[in-house]
């Protein structure tokens, strides 16, 4: 038994009478509530900023390898952002886990438009190419950064960085993807312009998410 | 605790009054016998409460309690490395050679050693743990944290040879 009984039972007192229902959404909720923000954002400002790439939707009839590498990234931005939630909920996930899966899906991702330098899903074009697609995919990510951080700030980040980086690097993903319909497809262009905004964003995430997120 | 997430004070009340006692435990096993254990203690606990909202009543309690009771543990050391730890009560449990003066050295070193082996030590070898229970807490394999006990006892030992030489 501890030392001091009368200061255990203030304190539990304190706590049980500051007690107050709790109202949260379950992580399939969050993770809901995200995507279909953020999804709709990016869309929006990415079909109002231009349009899609000529011939897109026959590319992507056409050829199965192009519609997995979309699929991918979509997949992509989704686990990576599940993982953020799972590192938001104490004892679920290790930071160690969240880290190699999200590294090794960006990886994967990244791995197809690699092996596509030597052997592309399509044929490399400049047809379709948006002039500030970098900066577009940096701009996009914003709101679906912003929601991210404000959805997890209510729950308990203790890897407050690595939650960032993975906020950071999901809410890249989405307009990253949605660039490779909107914008010319060559595996080069893309992972220079699209794909390289997630790592920058990631690492600009860790960064927020640790001065943005409270200690617990 | 899932009915304490809906409002009910008593059942918070008894459960609080439980998890006094493990965050006590926990604590006073790292922190032996220091006057900053019920500080800490009750930080753990204010800390659960702050964050209560985050556990998940479909997911074990075990994990998410002594995840933030050791985070917060953690964080309390850091900020008062130099007053908090004394003498843990357990401390002869380390496999260390029994030279006198070895506990003292030892509860001034823990403080010392990487973090990852630190929360190796402490649990396995000052909170009871086995590798494996340990293992999980942490999220690692039990081949993971046998390396980190390993690598921790050693890193203690030269560490406690490097402070009887200085």
């Amino acid at each position: 038994m501890p030392n001091t009984p009368i200061k255990k039972g203030q304190l539990v007192d304190r706590l049980a009478a500051d007690l107050r229902p709790v109202h949260r959404f379950s992580a399939g909720a969050v993770l809901a509530l995200w995507l279909v923000i953020a999804w709709a954002f990016v869309c929006l400002v990415t079909f109002a900023t231009g349009d899609l790439r000529p011939g897109v939707i026959e590319q992507l009839r056409q050829s199965p390898r192009f519609l997995v590498e979309c699929v991918l990234g979509l997949v992509v931005g989704i686990a990576v952002f599940r993982n953020a939630i799972l590192l938001s909920l104490p004892g679920v996930m290790s930071w160690k886990r969240a880290a190699i899966v999200t590294v090794g899906l960006l990886g994967v991702w990244a791995g197809a438009y690699v092996y596509g330098l030597v052997n592309p899903a399509l044929e490399p074009s400049m047809l379709g190419k948006r002039p500030h697609c970098f900066v577009e995919t940096f701009a996009f990510s914003s709101v679906p950064l912003a929601l991210g951080y404000w959805l997890l700030s209510r729950r308990t980040p203790i890897a407050r960085g690595w939650t960032g980086a993975l906020v950071g690097a999901a809410a890249a993903s989405l307009p990253a993807t949605i660039m490779q319909i909107a914008c010319m497809y060559d595996p080069k262009h893309i992972l220079q312009f699209h794909l390289f905004p997630v790592v920058i964003v990631g690492i600009a995430g860790a960064i927020a998410g640790w001065l943005a997120f409270r200690k617990p | 605790m899932t009915r304490a997430l809906r409002g009910d004070a008593e059942a918070y009340r008894l459960l609080l009054v439980e998890l006094y006692d493990v965050a006590d435990a926990y604590v006073r096993r790292i922190l032996g016998s220091s006057p900053l254990v019920e500080d800490c203690v009750q930080e753990c606990l204010e800390t659960l409460h702050r964050n209560r909202h985050s556990y998940d009543s479909q997911r074990s309690f075990r994990p998410w309690f002594f995840t933030l009771v050791r985070h917060k543990t953690i964080d309390f050391l850091r900020r008062n490395r130099r007053r908090a730890v004394t003498l843990p009560e357990n401390l002869a449990e380390l496999s260390l050679d029994p030279r006198p003066g070895d506990a003292l050295d030892a509860a001034r070193v823990l403080t010392r050693l990487d973090p990852i082996y630190r929360q190796a030590i402490v649990l396995t070898k000052l909170g009871g743990y086995t590798t494996a229970e340990a293992a999980t807490l942490l999220g690692v394999s039990s081949v993971a944290m046998r390396t980190r006990v390993h690598r921790g006892l050693r890193q203690l030992r030269h560490l406690l040879d490097t402070e009887v030489i200085t």
